[in-house]
C-alpha cells in the first residue's frame, strides 16, 4: 500500500518535470520559460524528496537502522535545492536584463524607466 | 512489482535530452543557462530516485554536492552573461 | 570582542550541518546518541576551522533574527507558503497544457518591509514561485520588479503586495515574522 504512495509521488514528479521541459519550448521568450524551469525546481524536486521521506518512513516501522540516513540527508538536500534554485534564477533573470535582453513579449514594463537608476546606484555602491 | 523507478530514471534522462535542444535552439545566452540550471534539477531528481531504486544513501549526498557545485557555476555564468568578467 | 559573535555563529552552523551529514554513525561502543565520539571530535575540529574562515561573512548589522521564537514563526510561515505553491504550480500547469492563453509583465512591488531579511525571504518567497519571478531589487528603497506571468486584467506598473500572490497574504506574514 506504501508502496504504491511512493510509486505515485515520484510518477507526479515525472508529470511536473515533463510539464516543466514542455513549457520551455511552448513559451515565447526568456522571462516566460523562468516560471516553466520553475516547475521542475519546485513541484519536480519537491516531490522526488517526499517520495523518499516516504520510503525512510518504511525503513523505520521495519524497524531498520539506515532510515535516518535516508530521512536526515533528504531534508537537508531539500534545503539545499530551496535555496540554491531560487538564487540562481534570480541571478540568471537579473543578469539578463542588465545584459539588455528585455521582453520580448509583455503587457507592461515597470523596470525599462527604473533600470538606468538601478544601474547608476549600483555602480556607485562599487 | 515492475520496475517502475528505473523507467522514470530513463524518462528524466530523455527530458535532459530535449533540454539539450533547448540549449542548442536558444536564442540568447541566457536562455542556454537557463536550460542548464532545469537539467540540473533534472540530474537532482534522478540521483535522489535511484538512491530508493539501489538502497544507496550515498546518491543522495552525491545530489547535495551536486547542487551546491552546479549552484557556484550558474552564478558564475550569470556574471559572464552580464559581462562583469574581463 | 567584536569578531567572537560572528565566529560563534559561524561554528554552530558548520557544526549542525555536520551533525545532520553523520546522523546514524553510532557504533555499538563509544558512542553518544546517534553519533560516534571520533566523529563528533573530527566535526568539531573542522567547524572551528570553518568558523575561523568564515567569520567574516557572518557579520551582521541587526540580531533581530536571533530571537527563537521568530524562528518558530518561520516554521509556521510553511504552511501558507506551501498553500500558495500548490495553488501557483497548478495554475502554471493549466497554462502550459492549454496553450498560449498567458499576459506577462513586469510589476513593481512596494512591500514596505523594513528589515533585509524580510525583503531576502519575500524576494526568495516569490522566486520560489512558479509564476512570478523577481528580476531586480532596489536596496535603499526595497522595492522589487517582478516579472509575472498573468499580470490580470487591467495591469498597472505600481502593484500593491497582497495582489501578487493568489490567496494569501504573504508579506504581511513576513512583516510579522521579522519586524
Amino acid at each position: 500500500m506504501i508502496d504504491t504512495v511512493i510509486v505515485i509521488l515520484v510518477l507526479l514528479s515525472l508529470f511536473f518535470s515533463i510539464l516543466g521541459v514542455i513549457g520551455l519550448f511552448r513559451f515565447p521568450d526568456f522571462y516566460t520559460r523562468i516560471h516553466a524551469a520553475g516547475l521542475v525546481g519546485s513541484f519536480g524536486v519537491l516531490f522526488a524528496g517526499f517520495a523518499v521521506l516516504l520510503y525512510a518512513f518504511t525503513l523505520w516501522a521495519a524497524g531498520e537502522e539506515a532510515w535516518f540516513n535516508y530521512g536526515a540527508h533528504v531534508l537537508l538536500a531539500l534545503v539545499v535545492v530551496v535555496v540554491t534554485a531560487t538564487t540562481s534564477t534570480h541571478a540568471i533573470a537579473r543578469s539578463a536584463y542588465r545584459s539588455g535582453n528585455t521582453p520580448k513579449v509583455h503587457v507592461i514594463d515597470a523596470l525599462e524607466e527604473d533600470e538606468p537608476k538601478m544601474m547608476a546606484q549600483e555602480e556607485a555602491r562599487r | 512489482m515492475i520496475d517502475i523507478f528505473m523507467i522514470a530514471a530513463i524518462i528524466f534522462v530523455l527530458l535532459i535530452f530535449a533540454c539539450g535542444v533547448r540549449m542548442w535552439l536558444g536564442p540568447t545566452n541566457a536562455d542556454r543557462m537557463l536550460a542548464l540550471d532545469v537539467i540540473n534539477a533534472l540530474v537532482v531528481i534522478i540521483m535522489i530516485i535511484l538512491s530508493i531504486r539501489f538502497d544507496q544513501p550515498g546518491f543522495i549526498d552525491v545530489a547535495i554536492v551536486y547542487a551546491l557545485l552546479s549552484f557556484v557555476g550558474t552564478l558564475y555564468v550569470a556574471k559572464l552573461i552580464r559581462g562583469d568578467l574581463e | 570582542m567584536k569578531s567572537i559573535v560572528p565566529f560563534i555563529s559561524a561554528t554552530v552552523a558548520a557544526f549542525i550541518i555536520y551533525l545532520v551529514l553523520s546522523i546514524g554513525s553510532a557504533g555499538e561502543t563509544n558512542s553518544i546518541l546517534l553519533w560516534s565520539v571520533p566523529e563528533l571530535i573530527i566535526g568539531l575540529i573542522l567547524s572551528i576551522i570553518t568558523g575561523l574562515l568564515c567569520r567574516k561573512l557572518w557579520q551582521g548589522k541587526r540580531y533581530t533574527m536571533a530571537n527563537p521564537l521568530r524562528w518558530l514563526l518561520l516554521a509556521v510561515y510553511i504552511i501558507p507558503f506551501v498553500i500558495e505553491l500548490i495553488i501557483a504550480n497548478l495554475t502554471v500547469a493549466w497554462k502550459i497544457l492549454t496553450g498560449r492563453n498567458i499576459r506577462p509583465g513586469i510589476v513593481k512591488l512596494t512591500p514596505g518591509l523594513k528589515t533585509d531579511a524580510g525583503a531576502l525571504l519575500l524576494s526568495a518567497s516569490i522566486t520560489f514561485q512558479p509564476g512570478t519571478a523577481t528580476v531586480d531589487i532596489n536596496e535603499k528603497t526595497r522595492e522589487m520588479y517582478i516579472h509575472c506571468l498573468d499580470v490580470g486584467d487591467a495591469p498597472v506598473k505600481g502593484m500593491e503586495s497582497g495582489k501578487i500572490f493568489a490567496r494569501l497574504d504573504l508579506a504581511k506574514w513576513i512583516r510579522r515574522i521579522t519586524e
